[in-house]
């Protein structure tokens, strides 16, 4: 029933599964609303994947598509609201070794939708300027003030914590 | 060569290691040189380091097979083919319907008329009503003079007296025909049966066309005079409803 080619396709965007699922957890905070947006977003591919830009890499272009229905979605339904306050509580549930990655989920949590994408890009998924520009669809100049941006604004938070995290585990 | 000072952007592409090579130099000798700006270099990093950390536990989620291209494929190709299915269903009821249409255009569509079936039908609807069947009870004096009114009669009707067959008087009931106020009179022997007396504006038909019908586990027996029909409606199978058509002096 299925081509060769949609068998490559297939083979190529399977393998890109768990870091659109970690692309999109980071913008919805909510396992299940993720995947809801990756499986939009893996839709959305499967029937344009014939009009794609050969220059973009799949990877990119499959990032491009994910944001951009994350946003739609965003405007047009508002429910991932609701979902905040709920990884907001996990940092608290942390460890010992692992209070370190805890913080720094609960930060990456506080930062907005676009500071957000711009730090998992960069700094997790190791995108080049050119690429994160790409996906979020701004020009290329634009990227680096933000990445400046996002960088101190999570310094901010980050220090904000250590100063009231001791007091939050005391009681 | 005088090196540009080194800009915090330049700090931050040195550190995704998307730097031009040639500055990079620069960027060490500053680092070097000033600990502020290489503690805030160095915090930056920490940032980074903790947040690959954090987010590196999310590729070992349980994997969700629903996502899985060949899965999300199918689902699409199924909800494809059902909105093909059901849009080509929907063109064929249309087509069908417009090419019916057309085939017997000109003819009449539905069941031929029977004479006389509204009579029939007021039985139905309301001889069976075991509450308020009529709308006017008798009084038998007052109700030939009602009807008289009501359908515009120049002569109170002679009601046909059913009592040595059994039958009362219940009341009567106006009706609305295409062709004017038409009235049903109900008699009844015993609870459930039923005999009705229907009178109606009747034009059309030629006078002394007469006939009778059976449907539904009715019958009708029917005949027109002097612009009006007339017909008796009773149960099938009920032997009263014969003879009872056979007092009518008309038949």
């Amino acid at each position: 029933m299925s081509s060769i080619d949609e068998r490559i396709e297939d083979e190529q965007l399977r393998a890109l599964l768990p870091r659109l699922r970690r692309f999109a957890l980071s913008l919805t905070r909510d396992p299940s609303s993720a995947d809801e947006l990756v499986r939009a977003c893996v839709e959305r591919a499967l029937t344009r994947v014939r009009s794609r830009d050969a220059a973009a890499s799949l990877r990119s272009w499959l990032f491009a598509i994910l944001y951009r229905q994350f946003l739609d979605l965003q405007r047009r339904g508002r429910r991932w609201r609701r979902l905040l306050a709920s990884l907001q509580l996990q940092g608290e549930t942390e460890r010992g070794s692992q209070w370190w990655a805890a913080a720094s989920s609960l930060v990456f949590s506080r930062l907005s939708v676009e500071n957000r994408a711009i730090l998992l890009l960069v700094t997790v998924e190791g995108f080049t300027y050119q690429e994160t520009a790409l996906v979020l669809a701004i020009p290329v100049v634009s990227v680096l003030p933000k990445v400046s941006r996002a960088r101190q604004v999570y310094r901010q938070l980050s220090e904000g914590m250590q100063v009231i995290s001791p007091l939050r585990r005391v009681k | 060569m005088t090196a540009s000072p080194v800009t915090e952007d330049e700090l931050h592409a040195y550190l995704d290691d998307q730097l031009e090579t040639w500055r990079r130099a620069e960027v060490r000798a500053l680092l070097e040189a000033s600990p502020g700006v290489a503690g805030r270099l160095a915090a930056w990093r920490r940032d980074a380091e903790g947040l690959r950390a954090a987010l590196a536990g999310m590729e070992t989620w349980p994997p969700n097979p629903t996502l899985d291209p060949a899965v999300i494929r199918r689902s699409m190709r199924r909800r494809a083919l059902r909105a093909i299915l059901r849009t080509a269903a929907a063109s064929a009821v249309f087509g069908l319907g417009a090419l019916s249409g057309w085939w017997t255009r000109g003819t009449y569509v539905g069941p031929p008329p029977r004479p006389m079936e509204d009579a029939m039908d007021a039985y139905r609807t309301f001889a069976a009503r075991r509450f308020a069947p009529v709308e006017r009870a008798t009084g038998r004096d007052s109700l030939p003079s009602w009807l008289a009114n009501s359908l515009g009669l120049a002569h109170a009707p002679v009601l046909p007296d059913l009592s040595s067959r059994g039958f009362r008087p219940l009341g009567a009931r106006l009706l609305a025909t295409s062709e004017g106020a038409a009235a049903m009179v109900l008699y009844e022997a015993e609870p459930g049966h039923r005999i009705s007396f229907y009178l109606r504006p009747a034009r059309h038909f030629i006078p002394g066309t007469r006939g009778w019908s059976e449907g539904g586990g009715l019958r009708v027996r029917y005949w027109y005079r002097g612009g009006y029909g007339f017909a008796v409606v009773g149960r099938a199978d009920d032997p009263r409803t014969w003879e009872i058509e056979r007092t009518f002096p008309s038949l």
